[in-house]
């Protein structure tokens, strides 16, 4: 435990009365509440937070956001670790565990350091040029590439947490908590308006929380909450903090992560971890804020050489001073108040080396005022030091071309602490993302956004307005325009007065010389290690363009996207090319705006929620019963019932035999059901259909097949006449929403002339088939009103009743080949009436089946289904020539006569059974003469459906084998290279069960 | 012959009433299961205004507009689409003698009916429904089919925060677990089925 040697007594909003438990690298430190995982550990004296990716040099923190490169630690342990995460973003909290990255076997001693001692052997692109051959060693590479490399560790167990998304509409949607934010908010919540404020941090603020700046006479701070707990109190408001905007999509939609609970040990019960924020905005403010820049020069990544910004909050917010001794480098105005405020808490300003030569008065007043030494017209050249900070810096002369290498004449201070500042680069993300267009302020040095694309503005710091007064008037402004352009009559907004600020006008300084004897890096991009040479070989490389430069070097490819790394690189790009930044442009900013974790983005959908079923009204039961179910689309259907000691096989077997001899149902809720109705309603049919229905009789069903426009058969299914102008259409379960769209599709476009009403019933209705010898005497115990002897109840024929006071539907089809009815009932009574039936038929030794007895019945029978009516045969492949009728006219009809369709060699249905009787034929093979021959072999046909037929007594199968209705009795093979089996298997006729046809009628 | 058979919920085996989730003074939302009555689907032809009529009459209260709902005699129509509605209530007249034009079916088994109320329900509802469900936009007589989670749901506005949900029976166990899990976070009771 220690004594927090580098924390104010006072000062700071941080609560000195809550101390704070938590481990860094497995020693224990105390922190306060307010406290980031970052200011702590500065607090304590911890500057090497961390080894860089690439060469494992000892990095510290670099800034106090998002826009900290280097502090990435491995966040909490087990199955909530998470890794890359930003120490300067990680709210403090009791028992907090966190670890350092990139470093083995220890931060303070890494064997990957070696890799920078061999630096010069690993330039950009290194890895591509030298593991590129053998390519098929890559996987090997990366593999130990990655572990050298590292960037944390993946959770391995299941994510205890869970995690919510939200939906919510707004007028005005204001995106950032800042200065110009919570005006905009102000601004347009007085206007009525429904306004959404998002906000990274915990509190609203932005930049006020890290300043002394007053506005209407108060602390920035103080302000901010204020307007904060006011707009927190107003109805048509939600403000969400601990939230961040995280991409700017079409229709200004926006997506935010809240980070609900991140700043607990853990979630509260039942709270989500994080939330996913889908907005659709009527009008966007862009409030986002700018981020400091570096500044680039050798040894620039040593710890404790960090943003100005970043000391200046550690001091303003945490009551932490990052040093002792400080130099200040900077090119511009804005380092002047913060050294003021550094100095206030108590860090001593060795001096403000300045690269400009004049410095304006009211700079020079701040500087006078905190007496603190300003050196005009210098330059920091080098930092030097060891793992655990800097100790000195080089300054010199600021060089009059930026084309010069190296200067001398240099001299050395003393400091522990260097706070550069190369200027300010507007959050411009957002705007970017929204397919916005930027152009470069010369005046400012840096991107401001320029043509809009989408419904919004910027306001403050990301659209280039850096004083505090430009960002509460900018964002007055936005959030009145705002409400305007919404529709909504803008209110008064009296913007308040607050203390001035000098403006940000940076002398444009991109990569500074070495100093005699002093050959370190010069870090441009400092999570991926890329350095101003990396730029410069890039160039002489011929990868000039800024999307080149960015896949070559990696240069703001890390997961900070870039953010302090990418104007200096472009700005150095542009220098190599001779060329004006704006010539050489800018990468393109993607969401998210920093990263998500995926099971934020997963949010409720994992497990059944990720695809969600759809259960008969019987499931419950088929579940009791131990069936193992199988997915049919979304539905679930029953496999068949293992009894006690049986396998899956064994009970399919069992069934599929038992159905023949006695009697089985089986649950075929999931067949699509439209009901279609109106005057037209037979035409409609007979225009979809390939055979007739204006001569079904009512209470009569048939079979019909439908084709595509192409000619090529798309589903079957029954069609049962219950009314006169009333038809009951069933389709294969998973085709059950494709036909009734194209039902529609046909209804509504190409036929609008018919009468015709389209209903889906598939719900409405459970549905049961019952097969076998015994399932007229089942029936007939169970259903009332139906007279069910052979001549009042033939095959296919249609009769309504009850079963148990309940309505019941009863057709007389057969997809089993025996004699066999389904009924349908309303779904509630789906269950009962199963039971009923299994009840009635005990003594009949009634047996439920599943699907699997269900196919191999139907392969027995030579029934087609989704495997042979596949996309590409015909109906007359599939042996339904016969029903296509001569004298109607129906979708297909046409295309189906092309000569590509009707020409010999098309493969045709056929049954096949193995030439010895027994042996079981692969699933999915092809049929061949010789599977031995010279290859290309040439395929006679493929096999569409196989099974084991307990009541044929052998293997058998269904295929598509060329001309194959005339090759009955020839002997082919029946190849499977996948499986490397060859059965021979004999060309048969498909239906392989009662021929005649007379189970079904009897 | 056999008994008279049962109807069964599809949400049976995963009902249970009693209050679950976080730890409140007041559940955020109540959900019950809205058993029993009689539901039929109406469609007309586009161009049938009469049949549209005759149907108003035999209700005693004209079909709703696009996004509307309207009761009378706690019969309540719900509009689905164009001249498609869902007309709902314990005691409804012989539409289909009524308006032999108009295809009629009765789908009381087809949906699962969840009633969710409290002052949290249009929180629970946006956790997967991207529509505009504030209280000022979707009001009490407005009904809107709309994805929730992964699911085509019929929302009817009962009132400021009382809602009807329409859901597929098939899917109504799973929805039930994304509704439950969702509500669970602001505070949840179950009550028995009405």
């Amino acid at each position: 435990m220690s004594a927090q040697p580098f924390r104010n007594g006072a000062g700071g909003a941080v609560d000195r009365t809550k101390p704070l438990r938590f481990r860094f690298d497995g020693r224990e430190y105390i922190g306060y509440e307010g406290d980031t995982l970052a200011s702590a550990l500065l607090a304590n004296g911890v500057r090497l937070l961390g080894r860089s990716f690439k060469y494992h040099r000892p990095r510290g923190l670099f800034g106090a956001g998002f826009e900290d490169p280097n502090a990435l630690v491995q966040l909490r342990s087990g199955n909530r670790t998470e890794p890359n995460i930003q120490a300067s973003r990680v709210e403090l909290y009791d028992g907090l565990v966190a670890e350092s990255q990139n470093r083995w076997p220890s931060l303070d001693f890494d064997l990957g350091a070696l890799t920078g001692v061999f630096s010069r052997l690993f330039p950009a692109g290194f890895y591509y040029k030298t593991f590129m051959w053998p390519a098929s060693l890559w996987m090997t590479y990366e593999h130990v590439i990655r572990n050298i490399a590292g960037m944390g560790k993946s959770p391995v167990e299941p994510d205890p947490d869970r995690y919510a998304h939200r939906y919510q509409h707004c007028d005005v949607l204001v995106a950032g908590g800042g200065p110009a934010g919570i005006m905009a908010a102000c601004a347009a919540a007085e206007s009525g308006a429904r306004v959404v404020l998002i906000e990274d941090a915990p509190r609203l603020g932005g930049a006020l929380l890290s300043s002394q700046q007053r506005i209407d006479r108060m602390a920035g701070a103080d302000w901010a909450a204020r307007q904060e707990t006011a707009l927190r109190g107003m109805a048509n408001v939600r403000v969400l903090t601990r939230t961040q905007a995280a991409g700017y999509y079409d229709h200004n939609t926006m997506i935010a992560n809240e980070r609900v609970a991140d700043h607990l040990a853990e979630p509260a019960p039942y709270q989500p971890r994080q939330r996913i924020w889908h907005f659709r905005a009527r009008e966007i403010v862009l409030a986002a804020g700018a981020m400091e820049r570096p500044l680039v020069f050798a040894g620039n990544d040593l710890p404790n050489v960090m943003l100005v910004s970043a000391a200046r909050t550690l001091a303003v917010r945490h009551g932490v001073r990052a040093g002792n001794r400080a130099v200040v480098f900077t090119n511009n105005a804005s380092a002047y108040p913060a050294a003021a405020e550094m100095a206030a808490a108590g860090i001593r300003i060795a001096a403000i080396v300045d690269a400009r030569a004049h410095i304006p008065d009211d700079e020079r007043a701040i500087a006078d005022k905190a007496n603190i030494d300003v050196l005009p017209g210098h330059v920091v050249v080098a930092a030097e030091g060891g793992k655990h900070g800097v100790s000195r810096c080089v300054i010199a002369r600021t060089p009059d071309s930026p084309a010069t290498e190296s200067v001398t004449g240099t001299r050395v201070i003393a400091c522990d602490l260097l706070a550069v500042s190369g200027g300010w680069t507007p959050s411009v993300h957002l705007f970017s993302q929204s397919r916005g267009k930027l152009k470069f302020d010369a005046e400012k040095s840096c991107f401001v956004p320029n043509t809009g694309f989408q419904r919004e503005r910027s306001a403050g710091a990301c659209k280039g307005d850096f004083t505090l007064s430009a960002c509460l008037e900018g964002g007055a402004g936005a959030g009145l325009d705002a409400c305007k352009a919404a529709g909504l009559t803008p209110a008064t907004m009296p913007v308040p007065a607050c203390d001035p600020e000098p403006d940000v006008y940076p002398l444009a300084l991109w990569a500074l010389p070495w100093p005699d004897g002093n050959h370190d890096k010069r870090f441009v991009d400092l999570q991926n290690d890329v350095t101003a040479e990396d730029v410069a070989l890039a160039h002489r490389e011929g990868f000039r363009s800024v999307e080149h430069l960015k896949r070559y070097t990696t240069l703001g490819m890390g997961t900070d996207q870039g953010r302090t790394s990418n104007v200096n690189g472009l700005a150095l790009m542009a220098g190599h090319r001779g060329e004006d930044i704006p010539a050489v442009g800018t990468t393109t900013f993607r969401q998210p705006f920093s990263p998500i974790t995926m099971g934020a983005v997963a949010g409720d959908a994992i497990d059944e929620q990720m695809s969600p079923l759809r259960r008969t009204a019987m499931h419950d039961w088929h579940e009791k019963a131990g069936a193992p179910f199988v997915p049919a689309g979304a539905w679930l259907r029953a496999q068949a019932y293992p009894g006690p000691g049986e396998s899956l096989r064994d009970a399919y077997l069992r069934e599929a035999a038992h159905v023949r001899r006695h009697v089985g149902i089986v649950d075929v809720s999931t067949l699509g059901k439209i009901d279609v109705q109106g005057r037209d309603a037979a035409e409609f049919l007979n225009r979809l259909y390939i055979n007739g229905f204006t001569k079904l009789d009512v209470g009569k069903c048939r079979y019909g097949v439908m084709l595509r426009d192409d000619g090529i058969a798309y589903d079957d299914g029954t069609v049962t006449r219950i009314a006169d102008n009333r038809y009951l259409v069933t389709t294969t379960t998973v085709h059950a929403g494709p036909v009734l769209n194209y039902m529609e599709r046909h209804a509504q476009i190409v036929w609008p002339e018919l009468d015709v009403k389209l209903t889906s019933v598939t719900e409405d209705w459970a549905a049961i088939a019952i097969a076998g010898p015994h399932s007229r005497d089942v029936l007939a115990r169970v259903i009332d009103g139906i007279e069910l002897s052979n001549d009042a109840c033939p095959f296919m024929a249609y009769r309504e009743g009850t079963l148990g006071g309940v309505p019941v539907r009863l057709f007389r089809i057969s997809f089993s080949g025996e004699l066999a009815y389904e009924i349908n009932v309303p779904a509630d009574y789906g269950l009962a009436a199963w039971e009923a039936l299994l009840d009635a038929g005990k003594d009949l030794h009634i047996s439920p089946y599943g699907t699997e007895a269900m196919g191999i019945l139907r392969i027995e029978k030579g029934h087609v289904v989704g495997s042979e009516i596949n996309g590409r045969a015909t109906a007359d492949d599939l042996g339904f020539g016969r029903m296509l009728s001569a004298k109607k006219r129906y979708i297909g009809d046409v295309l189906k006569d092309r000569p590509a369709l009707t020409e010999p060699g098309r493969k045709q249905l056929v049954g096949i059974r193995p030439v010895d009787g027994r042996s079981r034929i692969p699933r999915a093979a092809q049929i061949v003469r010789d599977p031995d021959a010279a290859r290309p072999v040439i395929m006679e046909g493929e096999v569409t459906s196989v099974c084991e037929s307990p009541n044929v007594g052998m293997p058998i199968g269904l295929a598509l084998v060329k001309d194959g209705r005339a090759r009955i009795g020839e002997k082919l093979i029946a190849a499977s290279p996948v499986m490397a089996t060859n059965v021979a298997v004999e060309i048969c006729d498909p239906v392989f069960i009662d021929p005649a046809g007379e189970r079904l009628h009897g | 012959m056999v008994e008279a058979l049962k109807p069964r919920s599809a949400l049976e085996s995963a009902y249970r009433p009693g209050p679950f989730g976080a730890v409140g003074a007041a559940p955020g939302v109540t959900l019950a299961e809205r058993r029993g009555g009689t539901r039929l689907h109406v469609e007309c032809r586009g161009d049938d205004a009469e049949s549209v009529l005759k149907l108003a009459d035999a209700l005693g209260t004209a079909l709703p507009a696009a996004g509307k709902a309207a009761e009378k005699n706690g019969r309540r129509a719900l509009w689905l689409g164009p001249a498609r509605w869902l007309v709902t209530g314990g005691d409804l007249p012989d539409l289909a003698a009524a308006a032999p034009e108009a295809a009629i079916n009765d789908v009381s088994s087809a949906k699962t009916v969840i009633r969710i109320s409290g002052p949290a329900s249009r929180d629970v509802l946006a956790s997967g429904c991207p529509l505009d469900l504030d209280a000022a936009v979707f009001k009490p007589g407005m009904t809107a089919s709309s994805l929730i989670g992964h699911y085509t749901v019929l929302i009817d506005c009962i009132d400021a925060d009382t809602f009807d949900l329409y859901v597929a029976r098939g899917f109504a166990l799973s929805f039930w677990q994304w509704l439950t899990e969702n509500a669970a976070e602001f505070g949840a009771e179950v009550k028995a089925a009405i």
